[in-house]
């Protein structure tokens, strides 16, 4: 998600959903929810509505649907009845991913499209199979059977079959309102008209002089050929009986433009009225636009409660709602727009009701929304540029309550939003081209760089355990013949193996096992598989820094941030850098080495680079097979020569024995005996030894390298930002607003500021002063006056 | 010539001052040279007067801060007073080109660093966020061999 920084400055991020809507998601069985639980039957795994998946989907991944389309404004359009209507809150207070810390950002404009009345009887009958069902059930088909340009429907299925869309986004430019009119014609009639604002302007304001509000119904789809997307619907207005209602069509931001009438009771109005879930929906196809509404103090929820009776008409009403994280707004009118009456003839006041001021300049008063709007139906497909389209001025992410046409239009900033925002975003127009890392380390697409003198294999625990049973219980079950040996090439087996290295992660992409290259040895293992690459990459995932203050104490040196990556350590990230950005972290791992190269990128691009160490070298042992080979050869050896010591000297004593009787000499004879079966015996002994010695040859062992480190695989398994901010001696700047401003540098005219005002230099041309007084006067100016 | 004559409970800061006449279109006795800075006005003993602070002279168009106040003989007052060229000007100065380095109407702190700002300077609150992946819950291996001839990878 990308904010146009041009136009909203960089102090705004993405949106999050509110805690209320998350909890609604996840609390399906809640009376409020609109999903059932069949709904994580359906094939959209990935935001299916099961055990708080899509919650937790929604936590995960604020903002990101549709991210081909202009980022600048966030849609969300709202099937009635839907829960996730209330993704359109962009709510400040929403606890984080990770539930750390409460986040306070700031409101970008939004946009919300609701079909009906939002309420719990329709909700109710919805769940039910009832007329509620149907009849919404026509407005997704109307979305279904769209053929909008580049409008990306992303519909999830629920249980009836039909077709919702949590999210969807248009670029700007994708969507223009159609200013129409809410008016009647005195005071005593209830009922009232809709017109377009040009066909009233025209025809019938006379007949109709009053104009109790305005709301813009969104038409879709590219310049020339735009609908409105809620066209089959015929909305009864007459119906509602009291004039009240429409107030709630006059929702705009900034400047308070929804009306209060002094004597709203919220039970008058129950029936129709939104309930707390739907306080900023309107009906019937209205839109609903705000931008930064916390800081105009709108901290106003409308709920059950009763709207505070006499409620004067430029105060908010604050009816107590509150559910903790989130916060509903309503716009209490401003008296500089909107003006009480007492409805019915002076004798029969039933109520008193409000009105927009005659003088108000309606065009400006739609302005507020930010988006594009016509005043006639016949102009809705008007592209930038023609007379007929009015672009609202956003100067620094507000809108201003102003608006051009015509070539004037077709200049501001937001007429130009469009769907390559972030690549235009700082490079002028010229981005320089960016290195794919996704398809350089594809696996589709990556050469192998590993040569054919050594293999590569991949293996789970249970592969590397065989390949360890297959050489030690292959020789160990006497297949020691040199045939045996030879084939691991006259070496120790081990030595075949040059290394093996684990990962805390998953690499496998092929489920093919292949036999695996040992020396000349063809081992038929489980489990170890193909590897297709040398390199893989790591994805950690993406996370927004966020600013607080949303000015310069978000920055250096001020504030501080480091982020900390598994394996790599810690990197200091400049806040002047990232404040405001998605933050990606990546590993390029070498699956060789071990080695790791750690990207981070700020929105896509690579900011900075740490090395590190994520593959762990594993400690191998084997038979040194060599020098067994050489001590079972000796050991044979010597028992031939024992063998044949002993045959020789057996041989020479009957031999003695025999020349001794031959002479007659019997003594010798007996003497010779005697010494040939000692002579006998010790032979007997030696060739008993070198039996034993060549029987009892013991196996030598062999160790290759060493295990490294393993104490980055107790440490915390992913990345963690970690951002320290100051704190403010005083929170309640408005006695210091007063007293010493705010440090900012702004040129313009003096007649530009208010308040405490300190300039640094000033052009007293055409103040008739004397130098001296004109010298005196700069010196007062610098050192700060009230204007 | 004539003064007007105010209490003026403002800030001298204050480019518009909050002012309670006192007494209007008095008329200024000169007997000697009169500064336009910082003049002296004498002006006929009026016990409303002892109470001013502040005043317009319609001559010099321009408003004068009252310095001090003298009882003069015969009864007259001399009003010692000072040019206040902010509010004198204010009206001329609404279109003169500035650069404004502090200002209330900013309305918040800006990206322009605030050294007035009351920030704690040992203080620090401190944030951290998760990454969404985490890894080790899994380990897998990769064997190198080395041997020719017969390779299946």
């Amino acid at each position: 998600m990308q904010i146009n920084t041009d136009v909203w400055g960089t102090q705004y991020g993405k949106f999050w959903y509110s805690e209320r809507t998350l909890n609604k998601l996840t609390n399906y069985a809640s009376e409020n929810s609109f999903f059932t639980p069949t709904f994580e039957t359906e094939t959209y795994s990935d935001v299916a509505y099961s055990n708080g998946q899509l919650s937790e989907y929604a936590k995960k991944n604020p903002g990101q649907y549709n991210t081909l389309i202009d980022n600048s404004i966030c849609y969300a359009a709202i099937p009635a009845n839907s829960p996730v209507s209330t993704i359109s809150y962009l709510n400040r207070t929403t606890t984080i991913a990770g539930g750390v810390e409460a986040y306070h950002g700031d409101i970008p404009l939004f946009l919300s499209i609701a079909y009906y009345g939002f309420n719990e009887n329709a909700n109710s009958s919805m769940k039910s199979g009832g007329n509620g069902n149907s009849f919404l059930a026509n407005r997704w088909a109307s979305w279904t059977n769209s053929d909008i340009e580049d409008v990306d429907h992303t519909r999830y299925p629920y249980s009836g079959g039909r077709l919702i869309m949590p999210i969807v986004k248009w670029n700007y430019n994708d969507v223009v309102l159609l200013l129409k009119v809410v008016v009647g014609d005195d005071l005593t009639n209830v009922n009232v008209h809709i017109f377009d604002l040009a066909e009233w302007e025209q025809e019938q304001k006379t007949t109709y002089p009053y104009v109790y509000a305005i709301f813009g119904v969104p038409y879709l789809g590219k310049a020339g050929d735009r609908f409105n997307i809620n066209h089959n619907i015929d909305i009864a207005y007459t119906g509602w009986g009291t004039l009240a209602t429409f107030n709630n069509y006059l929702r705009c931001s900034k400047n308070v433009k929804f009306a209060i009438p002094p004597n709203y009771n919220h039970n008058d109005v129950y029936d129709y009225s939104p309930t707390i879930d739907s306080t900023l929906i309107n009906y019937n196809s209205n839109v609903l636009v705000g931008s930064r509404l916390n800081d105009y103090g709108f901290s106003v929820g409308i709920g059950n409660a009763s709207v505070t009776p006499n409620a004067t008409l430029d105060t908010f009403a604050n009816t107590g709602y509150s559910d903790g994280n989130s916060s509903l707004y309503m716009f209490a009118g401003d008296n500089t727009i909107i003006e009480s009456f007492p409805m019915g003839t002076p004798n029969n006041v039933s109520r008193v009701v409000t009105k927009i001021k005659d003088d108000v300049d309606l065009r400006k008063l739609m302005s507020w929304y930010g988006l594009q709007f016509v005043d006639h139906v016949d102009k809705v497909s008007a592209a930038i540029g023609s007379d007929d389209l009015c672009i609202p001025i956003i100067e620094s992410g507000y809108t201003t309550g102003e608006y051009l046409t015509g070539e004037n239009a077709a200049g501001l900033p937001n007429a130009n939003w469009g769907e390559d925002w972030p690549d235009k975003n700082g490079y002028d127009g010229n981005p320089a081209p960016k290195w794919d890392y996704e398809t350089k380390l594809n696996p589709n697409t990556l050469t192998k760089m590993h040569n054919t003198f050594t293999h590569v294999y991949l293996a789970n625990n249970t592969g590397v355990n065989n390949l360890a049973n297959w050489l030690y219980g292959t020789l160990a079950s006497g297949a020691t013949t040199d045939a045996f040996l030879e084939k691991f090439m006259n070496l120790n087996p081990v030595d075949c193996i040059a290394d093996v290295i684990m990962y805390p992660f998953t690499i496998t992409e092929s489920s093919v096992q292949v036999p695996m290259v040992v020396g000349n040895q063809i081992a038929q293992l489980q489990n170890i598989y193909y590897l297709s690459h040398d390199i893989h990459l790591l994805n950690f995932g993406t996370i927004t820094f966020r600013k607080y203050y949303n000015d310069f104490r978000d920055f250096e040196p001020y504030s501080d941030c480091t982020l900390e990556i598994p394996y790599h350590g810690s990197v200091h990230l400049k806040p002047s850098v990232y404040a405001g950005h998605d933050i990606t972290v990546k590993c390029i791992v070498d699956l060789l080495s071990g080695a790791s190269l750690a990207l981070v990128y700020r929105d896509g691009l690579v900011m900075d680079a740490i090395a590190g160490q994520i593959g762990m070298h594993l400690q191998l042992s084997g038979i040194q097979s060599a020098n067994y080979n050489n001590a079972l050869y000796a050991a044979a050896n010597g028992y031939k020569q024992a063998a044949v010591g002993d045959i020789a000297k057996t041989g020479g004593a009957l031999l003695s024995i025999a020349g001794n009787i031959g002479s007659g000499n019997f003594a010798g004879a007996v003497s010779s005996a005697f010494s040939g079966i000692m002579a006998d015996m010790q032979s007997e002994i030696s060739l008993n030894n070198a039996e034993y010695r060549l029987e009892h040859v013991q196996v030598p062992f062999k160790t290759r390298g060493t295990n490294s480190v393993l104490t980055s695989y107790g440490n915390e398994q992913c990345c963690r930002l970690i951002q320290t901010r100051p704190k403010m001696l005083e929170n309640n700047l408005e006695p210091f607003a007063k007293t010493h401003g705010f440090a900012c540098c702004i040129n313009g005219v003096v007649s530009d500021f208010s308040g405490f005002t300190k300039f640094s230099a000033v052009d007293l041309s055409g103040v008739d002063l004397s130098a001296a007084e004109k010298s005196e006067l700069l010196r007062i100016l610098q050192s700060g006056v009230y204007l | 010539m004539m003064i007007d004559i105010y209490n003026n409970t403002s800030d001298n800061r204050y480019a518009t001052k909050d002012l309670t006449p006192i007494a209007q279109n008095i008329t200024v006795l000169p007997y000697d040279q009169i500064n336009r800075d910082t003049p002296n006005f004498i002006i006929a003993n009026n016990p409303l007067a002892h109470n001013a602070n502040y005043l317009h002279c319609d001559t010099f168009n321009r408003y004068y801060y009252i310095q001090n106040i003298t009882l003069d003989i015969g009864g007259r007052i001399i009003l010692h007073c000072k040019c206040d060229v902010l509010s004198s000007a204010i009206s001329q100065l609404q279109n003169c080109n500035c650069t404004v380095v502090r200002s209330e109407s900013a309305g918040r702190p800006s990206d322009v660093p605030d050294n007035e700002l009351p920030i704690n300077p040992v203080a620090y609150d401190t944030l951290s966020q998760i990454f969404p992946v985490t890894i080790g819950d899994i380990s897998e291996f990769v064997i190198v061999t080395i041997g020719g001839g017969t390779s299946a990878n």
